[in-house]
């Protein structure tokens, strides 16, 4: 396999050497106020519209024929520019834009080139502007890029108020949620209902739901790769905000001027804290309460032209505490993320652009309970130290190879408890761990074969090797001899787009994909107990495979950005608990015998209208799907609905710039009611009655339907202070969507009644959280 | 469920309404509460299930009991030879009861031959409508309690309220499965308005706590039993004796509760349903819960059919009192 491999990098290299009197034009991209790199502009000639974008640290590379040319830069939200440049030698330029908002156009300047939905050879992706999402109206004034990634076609929410994200028919641990290239294992804060980004330190979203280019891998539904602000290089800048749930401050500033950088940025809520004045000392819950922080730092360094170092860092908790002096119990849970990453980009030359990284990545969840001289703990986690080397080629405008190698080294504890009881301490001989080893080569090519034709070819090789209990240093101290559960596979990736004419195309996708970690979860939503499991003998990586096919069409100049898009998605190997095992039975141990393995199956339409520019821009999109699972040990063999099948999503969203100083915004969502089990029978033990269900996810909540809006309102800026409000009233007809429905057999009388003496009556409930609720935020920058 | 509401009104207005559900019609089952333990003959109640949402009558017991099942339950002596007993419903005045067992027991003034014993396996028939369903269980060896003692709750607000304490030592060589069930034979409640104390008893056992020894495998422990409470966390405490104030100033003593306490092994079947019980009260209206179906052991039907090897303590609420000695039920106690 490995010779192929290299085989197939000498062959694209060659063309390299093919390509004659050609001339590299290259550099970097950056915002002119805060010297931020800005990722995905479009760089292009003005006459022939080769072109090319920028890249993940926005770096450029384009090379054409020996010419003059009049080369154009060009980024939503930025004024365009223009340079005449006269080829005939390699040459470096950094250009910088200046933002949109800061010459205060009403219309972005036209960028004849922003038609990337019809031109390039991507599809099923979307990248999601920070600034965009900070005008939309927002729950208690959480600003929240996964809620706003909901909105998008394909990409549905789990639930009232969960910050999950469901891609085409694929669960929550099938998406892989990158933080500057560290994995972030729970992205949910508060059981799901915001997520862990803090959006001020954000700088771009990028999604990928289909179609995932070769660089991506482990995962079988969905990238998001985020990006985080690298820290005005320029002056020092705070912003902050103060919300009704929580307040942000970030700082940010040169270290060396132009040279290097830094970001911090903190988040925290303080429902605990303003709630404790009006929780009396006297009432039983008195110890109980919530708080959720994090802290986002990044450095960078500019060592010259062609070396950059990053190091960016996340950190973050949520503490639930809950305390019930009746009984003298006391419970506390902490549970987070902690991601570092270290990066090195180097310029070998103006085609060749290299990343190294170094990262590190850590979740862990904690339960912890005492009552008197009782006490229990329950931990699990996974933590992964990770290193890969990304290649950028760019030999002429034609191709733009990407090349590389990842490897993962995972540790993973499934779950481990340990007691005491008075001075008696129960602990496991050690700490239950599972080691697990994982790689990837792989290789791609994005291809201008004609004016009409564009292939993205590439490939993966993917290996996982389980050592099951053996650490990396048993391993050595073995001799390299312990048993293991090894997998190999080769994911191919190939789009395609054809172009009908200059404002439509059409575009295809199919996709393999191997996923070696499974989250096992014994809740209908990602709930921080749920634990992540290594492939081994006994589980088998899932798998899928994905075919999409588009038609995009850009209308009015590039005003309106259109998309119709199919797809069809097969997986295998998917992994449940069995019925009836709880988690706690694989206590120190390993948990493979706890699992059923099933198959799943997704298919729909989804449909994008987007407007990008104008006073009033947004989307529409509307997902129509159908999500099915077949597990021969659940639900006696019989498929059934996976818990996220959606016949209908429709989101609208709508931005208008009213004045310079105001900006109106709305949401609207309407869902097909999520797909629940509800118990069916009752039947007596002892004195007690006990359910049964008897058909899993057989049962339709009501539909969810929402209206949101919002209002921005920006007086003039005050020497160097700016500030604004952002009024938000989320659910405006308040709508009493449903979020869990229970039973309940309620006494007649209203008092106490039991069931032998026939004095209570079977009675249903539907509980809905979040009805009418406007918020106000505060928000500044110095 | 309102430890539920509590969580999420923390920090949320939340609000619930009625509704009404269209579920599909219940399938008829039936559902066993079976068991058979060291030195006693089977015992079995039958009921039959119902829909959710069935209307509940004023005897709604009448409604779901099955008395007129055919019951037979035997095992294998140590050369393979079948050794079986058909189980009938005790007759009057015990025919309130429901039970089903070796009705020897009565006929024949308590002499009955078929006795479970530690380590042999069980198994059950039951026939009715032409519905036959099936399961087996193994008595495990039973480990007794170093002792108990009573001392004053530490968490009670009340000075006569009482924890039974024990120390238990696990057997290392093991994998063992507990189950811990009590009832008071004797408990006074307090009539304030008449100034009168009366007597109860609790019947039949209430299920305290089920589960593995996973984590306490070999170790030598002190722990507590809490009362159980109807349909949740089993943290209750028992009384011991105290006097109550009548409204014309006079006090009334009321004794102390006498508990017996069945500490038992079971097989890891059995473990799987009885622990499902508390985890299915926990997950019923948990909002992030899949709700969970109790892992039955039974062919066809519902329920449980447990062997128990069982060791039984008396346990009069006294501050002070220690217990080292195992009591001896007589067949009317073990239900």
């Amino acid at each position: 396999m490995l010779k192929h491999f290299f085989l197939l990098v000498i062959a694209l290299f060659s063309f390299n050497i093919l390509a004659q009197n050609n001339y590299t034009i290259s550099g970097y991209v950056q915002d002119e106020s805060s010297g931020e790199n800005l990722i995905g502009v479009s760089v292009y000639d003005k006459q022939t519209y080769k072109g090319t974008a920028s890249n993940q640290y926005g770096f450029y590379s384009l090379t054409l024929p020996q010419g003059d040319y009049v080369i154009k830069y060009s980024f939503i939200g930025y004024k365009s520019i223009t340079k005449n440049i006269t080829l005939d030698k390699n040459t470096r330029l950094n250009v910088s834009l200046t933002s949109d908002a800061i010459i205060k156009e009403e219309v972005i300047v036209t960028g004849e080139r922003l038609d990337k939905n019809v031109s390039s050879s991507n599809m099923s992706q979307a990248k999601i502007e920070v600034n965009n999402i900070k005008q939309l109206p927002v729950i208690l004034g959480e600003v929240d890029i996964m809620k706003a990634a909901q909105l998008l076609p394909g990409i549905q929410s789990g639930g009232e108020g969960n910050s999950g994200l469901y891609v085409r028919g694929g669960g929550p641990d099938q998406n892989l949620i990158l933080l500057d290239e560290a994995v972030v294992y729970n992205a949910a804060h508060l059981f799901g209902f915001f997520s862990v980004f803090n959006a001020d330190a954000i700088k771009d979203i990028n999604i990928i739901k289909g179609g995932m280019p070769a660089e991506y891998g482990g995962r079988l539904s969905s990238v998001l790769d985020i990006s985080m602000k690298d820290g005005n290089n320029k002056k020092y800048e705070v912003d902050g905000g103060i919300g009704l749930l929580s307040s942000r401050l970030t700082i940010q500033g040169p270290v060396q001027k132009e040279k290097s950088s830094f970001i911090v940025s903190g988040r925290r809520t303080y429902i605990d804290v303003l709630s404790k004045p009006f929780m009396s000392k006297d009432s039983p819950f008195s110890g109980s309460g919530y708080y959720f922080y994090d802290l986002t730092t990044k450095i960078n360094y500019r060592i010259s032209d062609k070396d950059r170092l990053y190091l960016s860092g996340y950190f973050g908790r949520d503490v639930f505490n809950f305390g019930n002096t009746d009984n003298g119990i006391g419970i506390e849970i902490p549970w987070g993320n902690a991601t570092t990453s270290l990066r090195w980009n180097h310029l070998f030359n103006d085609k060749l652009f290299m990343n190294t990284s170094l990262i590190f990545s850590d979740y862990r969840f904690e339960f912890n309970i005492a009552q008197s001289e009782f006490e229990l703990k329950i931990f699990s986690g996974i933590n992964d130290w990770n290193t890969k080397v990304d290649f950028l080629y760019q030999p002429n405008q034609r191709h733009t190879i990407k090349f590389g190698s990842n490897y993962t080294y995972h540790e993973f504890t499934p779950g481990n408890a340990s007691g005491r009881s008075g001075e008696v301490v129960f602990e496991p001989d050690e700490i239950f761990k599972q080691y697990s080893n994982e790689g990837a080569l792989y290789l791609s090519d994005d291809f201008e074969v004609s004016e009409v034709v564009k292939i993205h070819a590439g490939l993966r090789y993917s290996s996982f090797q389980h050592s099951g209990y053996i650490s990396f240093r048993d391993y050595v101290k073995n001799d390299f001899t312990t048993n293991q559960d090894n997998y190999r596979h080769i994911e191919p990736r190939l789009s395609f787009r054809y172009r009908l004419n200059t404002s439509s195309s059409i575009k295809g996708a199919y996709t393999q994909n191997y996923q070696y970690i499974h989250l096992a979860s014994t809740s209908s939503v990602s709930l921080p107990t749920d634990l992540w499991v290594p492939s081994s003998a006994g589980i088998e990586p899932k798998f899928a495979d994905q075919y999409a096919l588009g038609y995009f069409k850009n209308l009015k100049d590039n005003m309106y950005e259109t998309s119709v898009e199919a797809y069809y998605k097969e997986m295998t190997n998917l992994l449940e608990y069995k019925e009836g095992v709880l988690p706690e039975d694989n206590t120190n141990s390993s948990s493979d015998d706890a699992f059923a393995f099933g198959d799943g199956d997704s298919y729909g339409i989804e449909l994008l209208i987007k407007k990008n520019k104008g006073k009033t821009t947004g989307w529409i999109g509307y997902t129509l799907s159908k999500t099915t699972r077949y597990f021969n040990e659940v639900n006696d063999g019989i498929a059934f609905p996976a818990k996220y099948d959606r016949r209908h999503d429709l989101s609208i969203t709508a931005t208008h710039k009213l004045t310079d100083k105001w900006t109106l915004s709305s949401v609207f969502v309407y869902a097909t009611g999520n797909a629940i089990t509800l118990p069916n029978e009752r039947y007596v033990i002892g004195e007690n009655v006990y359910t049964e269900f008897t058909s899993r996810n057989g049962f339709r909540m009501d539909p969810y339907h929402r209206l949101d809006i919002g209002a921005t309102y920006t007086p003039k800026k005050k020497k160097k202070f700016q500030s604004s409000w952002n009024f938000s009233i989320y659910n405006l007809y308040s709508r009493k969507n449903p979020y869990f429905i229970y039973f309940a057999l309620e006494a007649n009388d209203g008092e106490d009644g039991s069931f032998e003496e026939g004095t209570v009556t079977p009675k249903a409930y539907q509980v809905s959280i979040f009805p009418i609720l406007p918020s106000v935020t505060w928000n500044f920058n110095f | 469920m309102k430890k539920y509401l509590f969580f999420i009104s923390i920090f949320f207005i939340s609000c619930q309404d009625e509704i009404t559900l269209d579920l599909p019609q219940a399938e008829n089952k039936l559902v066993i509460e079976g068991a058979i333990e060291n030195g006693f003959p089977p015992y079995i109640i039958i009921t039959k299930n119902q829909g959710y949402f069935d209307p509940i009558s004023d005897n709604p017991l009448l409604d779901i009991i099955v008395n007129d099942a055919i019951v037979k339950v035997w095992t294998y002596d140590e050369d393979g030879r079948k050794d079986s007993v058909m189980l009938e419903q005790l007759p009057p005045p015990l025919d309130s009861t429901f039970i089903y067992t070796d009705i020897n027991l009565i006929d024949n003034s308590g002499l009955v031959d078929f006795l479970g014993e530690a380590g042999k396996t069980y198994y059950l028939e039951i026939n009715w409508n032409n519905q036959i369903i099936t399961s087996e269980t193994t008595i495990p060896n039973p480990t007794p309690l170093d002792c108990l003692w009573v001392q004053q709750s530490e968490t009670a607000d009340k000075d006569f309220k009482c924890d039974i304490r024990a120390l238990y030592s696990d057997p290392a060589d093991q994998q063992n499965n507990i189950l811990i069930k009590s009832k008071r034979l004797e408990h006074y409640t307090f009539n304030e308005d008449s100034c009168t104390t009366k007597k109860k008893e609790d019947f039949p056992f209430q299920f305290v706590d089920a589960g593995s020894d996973v984590l306490i495998n070999g170790q030598s422990f002190e722990t507590y039993f809490p009362k159980p409470k109807e349909n949740g966390f089993p943290t209750g405490a028992y009384n011991s004796s105290h006097e109550r104030e009548c409204d014309d100033g006079s006090t009334l003593e009321l004794k102390e509760d006498i508990v017996l306490i069945k500490f038992c092994q079971i097989d890891e079947p059995s473990m799987k349903f009885w622990r499902g019980l508390i985890r299915q009260v926990g997950t019923n209206g948990n909002p992030f819960a899949e709700p969970m179906n109790l892992l039955s052991n039974i062919n066809g039907g519902l329920g449980v059919f447990t062997g128990y090897g069982t060791v039984y303590y008396k346990v009069p609420i006294i501050k002070g009192t220690t217990i080292d000695y195992e009591y001896s039920p007589n067949i009317i106690d073990i239900f």
